[in-house]
């Protein structure tokens, strides 16, 4: 008999601190309020899913112990059977996309996310000139960056994210699943720093706690007020690097992006060819379906040291609709 | 259908998914086109 139960009633937390062994930066995200956590009596650990029409969409790989990960990921395959349901997977890292691979899956790169090591991390020298101004600017401006506790600010960081997402268009919405998100219980794991001019909130910045080996912070979520002051974001994050550096955290991750950082010699035997060249092409230009070129060009002001390719796993072939549904769990339509 | 004609075809059918995300005969129109994208794209490599 297998189980599927919401997360507040299985710690998911315990199992993604865990089992670290794919080195999944966005594994926190599994904590996400509306994210289910499957788990089953047979095999040790957990997998975090959303339900969207017809697909179980899957976030990162089933968070187990090496011996029981085949065995727990059989059982959300067979649970998702029971209910008519196909599975898709999304954010995979090699480690899960090479066991998705031997059970059937066709996987396929979907972009990478982006780390800093932050022990030899400086912003002296040319090639961080442009976001020294930047961030110089900002606080000339009057900016100041203070670590907060997000409970503390519930108010202000709302009239935040209401103006951020007013910017955005009439039809715009917040994306979810695959974001961070403020409070519920991963609340108190989380770190917030957050910007102000002259006393008023203008942009936070919300970190999200990385497990495993390259442990330490992930940027999640961040927002800010629009047209307020260039460099804000720059600064409230240059403000965490510092802090997290005094702290000995050795890697700032900055999550994943679709679509980017494709290399065609980290795909998985079996992959499709239809699918990678899509990546491609979406890259190119998909912005309207995911802004993926803007988002790259913000990590890589930071010069990240390590890029982390990404993994997109489909039931049998490769599939558009499965590949939709992942955009479906995230609320884009 | 040449290759280029099966990448427009594919660019099409994810936006057709998007338009009705429910329909069962849209999602296996669009995965048959990913799959003869990609037998395109194997022979022009020779594999």
């Amino acid at each position: 008999m297998t189980t599927t139960v919401s997360r507040t009633e299985i710690p998911a937390l315990d199992a993604i601190r865990a089992h670290t062994q794919a080195e999944n930066a966005s594994a926190f995200l599994a904590l996400n309020a509306r994210t289910e956590t499957f788990t089953s009596p047979v095999a040790e650990g957990a997998i975090a899913y959303r339900r969207a029409g017809g697909y179980l969409v899957q976030i990162g790989g089933a968070f187990a112990p090496t011996a029981d990960y085949e065995a727990l990921l059989t059982a959300f395959l067979a649970h998702a059977r029971a209910e008519g349901l196909k599975v898709v997977a999304v954010q995979l890292q090699r480690h899960d996309a090479e066991i998705y691979a031997r059970n059937g899956f066709t996987v396929n790169q979907i972009g990478a996310s982006w780390a800093v090591s932050l022990p030899e991390f400086s912003l002296r020298g040319t090639k961080f000139m442009q976001l020294r101004n930047k961030i110089s600017r900002a606080h000339r401006n009057g900016l100041v960056v203070t670590e907060v506790t997000a409970d503390g600010y519930t108010g202000p960081i709302a009239d935040i994210d209401r103006q951020w997402l007013g910017s955005k268009g009439e039809d715009a919405h917040q994306l979810e699943f695959l974001v961070g998100e403020v409070g519920g219980d991963g609340q108190p794991h989380r770190r917030m720093f957050l910007g102000t001019i002259e006393g008023s909130p203008v942009g936070y910045i919300s970190y999200s706690p990385v497990y495993g080996t390259r442990h330490g912070w992930m940027h999640d979520l961040s927002r800010r007020i629009p047209h307020e002051s260039p460099g804000i974001m720059e600064a409230i994050n240059a403000h965490a690097i510092e802090t997290f550096r005094g702290e000995g955290v050795p890697w700032l991750h900055f999550g994943f992006t679709p679509f980017t950082g494709l290399d065609s010699t980290q795909e998985i035997a079996g992959h499709s060819l239809g699918f990678q060249w899509l990546m491609h092409a979406l890259f190119a230009q998909g912005a309207d379906l995911y802004p993926a070129q803007t988002q790259l060009a913000y990590k890589q002001k930071w010069a990240p040291t390590l890029v982390i390719p990404e993994y997109i796993g489909f039931q049998d072939r490769a599939s558009l609709a499965g590949f939709a549904h992942v955009f479906r769990a995230c609320g884009a339509f | 259908m040449s290759t280029e004609e099966l990448m427009q075809a594919t660019v099409g059918a994810l936006f057709g998914i998007f338009g009705a995300p429910d329909d069962p005969a849209v999602a296996e129109a669009a995965d048959d086109t990913l799959a003869a994208l990609h037998d395109s794209l194997a022979a022009a490599a020779g594999n």
